[in-house]
């Protein structure tokens, strides 16, 4: 990876182990309805973890289209970010996972307009390749034996989880609750956990170092983003914000496995 | 008990290479300047530096036999070693300094504490158990070091300038007071010292170590009295001429003539006191029969007397009053003569 | 010796720059004062949360010093006595994780301990032992980052200890083991002290080789720095300055206590 990236110290722990991929940008077409004036300079974007690959490929493809802008992203779990915003980081876009926390930020005055609901996103049941526990559904979480990472409750990942363990009756036995979802799928993809509750595209973009059990009735999370009041470069935001919700957005999300709006 | 050494060793500017024997009960004193390698002799006999080459056998036991691959341990050779900080352990109380060697023989605390009280008693230090190394005088941790040395009763006793620490005024007493303990051990005891009084007070023998060679040796007053280097010359505070003597008189290097009261052949030592030297404005005349023209090089309060050092054919130092000074009108850079009656000088062999 | 009188004309290129140290340093404790929610300090501090958080980062980062003593002495004592080939090689490398960062540990450390790592795979198929999302595994990352920070301190109180006191010893007929418990240990014993408050220190405030490595679960590896950064993830900035001025509280107590009252009395 090139592009420079504002990697925040407190991410950095959530992102080291991160298989980075999805970074070729080059089967997309170009995005249609270009704005009159072209986009330029920098645009940072506070996005949610589990938009890491699917925007990282959304950038290139627009930076490409747009030679004079530069797309900076600083990921990580939405209600950290959503702190951030309200600390006063100076960031243009900010996109997380669940509406609730999205509600957060437009109620701390940091948004400017109405978010837009631009994808959506459902929890897998995590399993390393081979599924060599033996993993068959919900339940098996509540094993004491069987080593589970779930997101922090407060985090929107987490708030998922524990809405999906309620709706099945299960009470999971947890052994790590991670702050960031990219987290959690590395340590299924690392072995060291044996089932984790993560979103469907996180499990895709491990690739076959992770295996999905199918779970039904899997919560939907509503993904928001917004341009933000203080934006230092809100044109630039705009077209980022426009390629998200737009057609380019809608096909590298869908490629990751998001569902649309 | 003896001591039999020769000890080859090379590290840095020093090259050491000493051959030692002390008899059953004797002390050495281990005499010379700064760097001759007179603390270096004792850390090879304490085992703590390895020989290069030789031997040191202690007792009939071999210690040290590089050849042989023989090296003993420090702690298996039973050597004794009280250094010129004495380095008692400052964290210990002055009872577990000294019996700290019986209980690292395995004696129980209560009997090395009983055999260390009984040490303290011998030292004069009764009372004095509880108390930190910090809280001694000199003297007294000097016998603290001596105790805990001597209390695990070593085949050889090392003293490493053992008086320098003290301060002047206490000094002949701890002197003597060491000399009367060194007395009543049967090991041998080697004490090294840059300090001539202290090696003719303590030591039966006297080895003069320079530049790691011996230069030296034998009883005290036989050093004392016929030094065979200028730095044992400027110790005993004697003049020091080296010269080729045939019959009643000796050449010396420089060309110089000296007449002697006996006759003498071959190399030779030529020494007297400058006390024996008489300076006087022009050539004397009269029975003393060495005379030299020489120029006055420094002027030195030494004890009532001045120290007249004067440089010329004949270099030497004279003791004159301060009366004659003032008589004589000495100063640096002039002239003067100097005279030895040949009765005053004593001749032997280089 | 009579102490001299301070000189107050203090340079402004030196002034300057150092007040703006000092604000760097101590704006950000300041600030964690000034924005503390002192009305709800109370029960932020009696939450069960926070009491457990606090609980675990004290034992372990007690048990991480304590084993720190007993593994990180010798090690000082190797570098600082012994002739040993490789000394200074070795020397770096136990005191690398001085500089790398903590999360760089937990990364290390999972591929060595991790149930499918170097050694945790061993540890797993042999003993069914697996480290990772335990307590041990928080003691681990504690040693793994702080205890160089107690081979340093020992080792320059070794240096700088006279080595003669070990000759005396071994005179004296004391073994090496005897000379190091009696004598060496006493003599640096204000080095290892400071050295294991540093240590302590260190690994009260671990977090990116725990969080890495360890996990985070409440009670079991998440010690007050991981509850923290939960906190502030989650929203909840109150409760994250609270277990800050906390961390501060404990160890500036320690800091000042230990100096002043062990290490500053026997220097």
């Amino acid at each position: 990876m090139s592009r420079a990236r504002l990697t925040l110290a407190v991410t950095a722990a959530a992102l080291l182990a991160v298989a980075c991929g999805g970074d070729d940008g080059g089967s997309a077409a170009p995005p249609a309805g270009a704005p009159a004036t072209t986009p330029a300079g920098t645009v940072t974007v506070l996005a949610a973890a589990s938009l890491t690959e699917s925007f990282e490929t959304l950038a290139g493809q627009l930076e490409d289209e747009y030679p004079d802008l530069e797309i900076v992203y600083s990921f990580g779990p939405s209600s950290g970010l959503v702190e951030q915003v309200l600390a006063g980081a100076p960031a243009d876009v900010l996109a997380t996972a669940d509406t609730s926390t999205m509600d957060d930020a437009v109620a701390g005055g940091v948004v400017d307009g109405e978010p837009v609901i631009f994808a959506r996103n459902t929890l897998a049941l995590a399993v390393p390749a081979g599924n060599p526990d033996n993993v068959t559904g919900l339940a098996d979480l509540a094993n004491e034996d069987l080593r589970v990472a779930i997101c922090e409750p407060q985090v929107p990942c987490g708030g998922a989880a524990q809405r999906l363990l309620d709706a099945a009756g299960v009470t999971a036995a947890p052994d790590t609750l991670t702050t960031d979802v990219k987290e959690a799928a590395s340590l299924v993809a690392l072995g060291e956990a044996d089932a984790a509750l993560i979103y469907v595209t996180d499990a895709a973009a491990e690739g076959d170092a992770v295996e999905i059990i199918e779970v039904a009735d899997a919560v939907v999370n509503e993904y928001p983003v917004a341009v933000l009041a203080d934006a230092p470069n809100p044109e630039g935001a705009r077209a980022v914000v426009d390629a998200i919700t737009g057609e380019p957005g809608r096909t590298v999300l869908a490629e990751a496995g998001f569902l649309e709006p | 008990m003896s001591l039999s050494a020769d000890l080859a060793f090379r590290r840095g500017d020093l090259d050491l290479r000493v051959a030692l024997d002390v008899a059953p009960g004797a002390v050495v004193a281990l005499l010379g300047p700064n760097g001759a390698g007179k603390s270096t002799t004792l850390e090879l006999l304490a085992g703590i530096l390895p020989l290069d080459d030789g031997r040191v056998e202690l007792d009939g036991v071999t210690l040290d036999d590089p050849a042989g691959g023989v090296h003993v341990r420090p702690r298996d050779r039973r050597v004794g070693m009280v250094v010129q900080d004495y380095l008692l352990f400052p964290k210990m109380s002055v009872l577990e300094n000294v019996a700290f060697g019986l209980r690292s023989r395995g004696l129980p605390r209560d009997r090395a504490r009983a055999e260390a009280r009984e040490w303290l008693g011998r030292m004069g230090l009764d009372g004095y158990e509880r108390r930190r190394p910090g809280e001694l005088s000199g003297g007294q941790a000097q016998r603290v070091a001596l105790a805990r040395a001597l209390i695990v009763e070593p085949r050889l006793l090392l003293l490493d300038e053992p008086l320098a620490a003290l301060d002047a005024g206490t000094r002949p007493a701890v002197r003597a007071e060491l000399r009367r303990h060194l007395a009543g051990y049967a090991g041998c005891t080697l004490v090294v010292t840059h300090d001539p009084l202290e090696a003719m007070v303590l030591g039966d023998r006297v080895v003069v170590l320079e530049g790691g060679r011996v230069v030296q040796q034998g009883a005290p007053a036989e050093v004392a009295r016929r030094p065979r280097t200028d730095y044992v010359a400027r110790l005993v505070g004697l003049n020091l001429l080296t010269g080729t003597a045939s019959g009643r008189t000796a050449e010396l290097p420089s060309g110089a003539v000296v007449a002697l009261a006996h006759e003498a052949r071959g190399p030779v030592h030529i020494a007297f006191p400058p006390v024996a030297v008489t300076l006087s404005p022009r050539r004397p005349e009269g029975s003393a029969r060495n005379a030299w023209p020489l120029v006055i090089a420094d002027l030195e309060a030494h004890g009532d007397l001045v120290r007249v050092t004067a440089d010329g054919a004949v270099p030497v130092l004279a003791d004159v009053t301060p009366l004659a000074v003032a008589d004589l009108g000495l100063e640096p850079g002039g002239q003067v003569w100097a005279s030895v009656k040949a009765t005053e000088i004593s001749v032997y062999p280089a | 010796m009579s102490r001299r009188t301070a000189d107050l004309r203090v340079p402004a290129a030196l002034l300057i720059p150092a007040a703006l140290g000092v604000a760097i340093l101590v704006l950000p404790m300041a600030g964690l004062v000034a924005r503390a929610p002192w009305g709800d300090l109370p029960s932020i501090l009696a939450s069960d949360e926070v009491l457990t958080a606090l609980r675990l980062s004290l034992v372990t980062a007690t048990v991480s010093t304590g084993v720190a003593l007993v593994c990180g002495v010798p090690v000082a004592w190797l570098l600082a006595r012994t002739a040993l080939p490789g000394r200074s090689v070795l020397r770096g490398l136990v005191t690398v994780p001085l500089v790398l960062p903590p999360v760089v540990g937990g990364v290390a450390l999972l591929m060595v301990f991790g149930r499918r790592g170097l050694v945790g795979a061993w540890l797993y198929d042999t003993f069914g032992v697996s480290l990772p999302f335990t307590t041990e595994a928080v003691v681990l990352a504690q040693v793994f980052v702080a205890m160089p920070f107690l081979i340093v301190a020992v080792e320059g109180a070794l240096r700088t200890a006279d080595r003669r006191y070990d000759d005396v010893a071994a005179t004296l007929g004391a073994t090496p083991w005897t000379t190091f418990r009696r004598v060496t240990l006493p003599a640096v014993a204000p080095g290892v002290l400071a050295g294991a408050v540093l240590c302590w220190a260190r690994a009260l405030g671990e977090f990116g080789a725990t969080v890495t490595f360890a996990g985070s679960f409440p009670g079991t590896t998440r010690t007050l720095p991981l509850e923290a950064y939960v906190a502030i993830n989650a929203g909840d900035s109150d409760v994250a300055i609270v277990l800050s001025l906390l961390m501060i509280a404990v160890s500036v107590t320690i800091l000042v206590g230990l100096r002043d009252r062990w290490i500053g009395a026997s220097q």
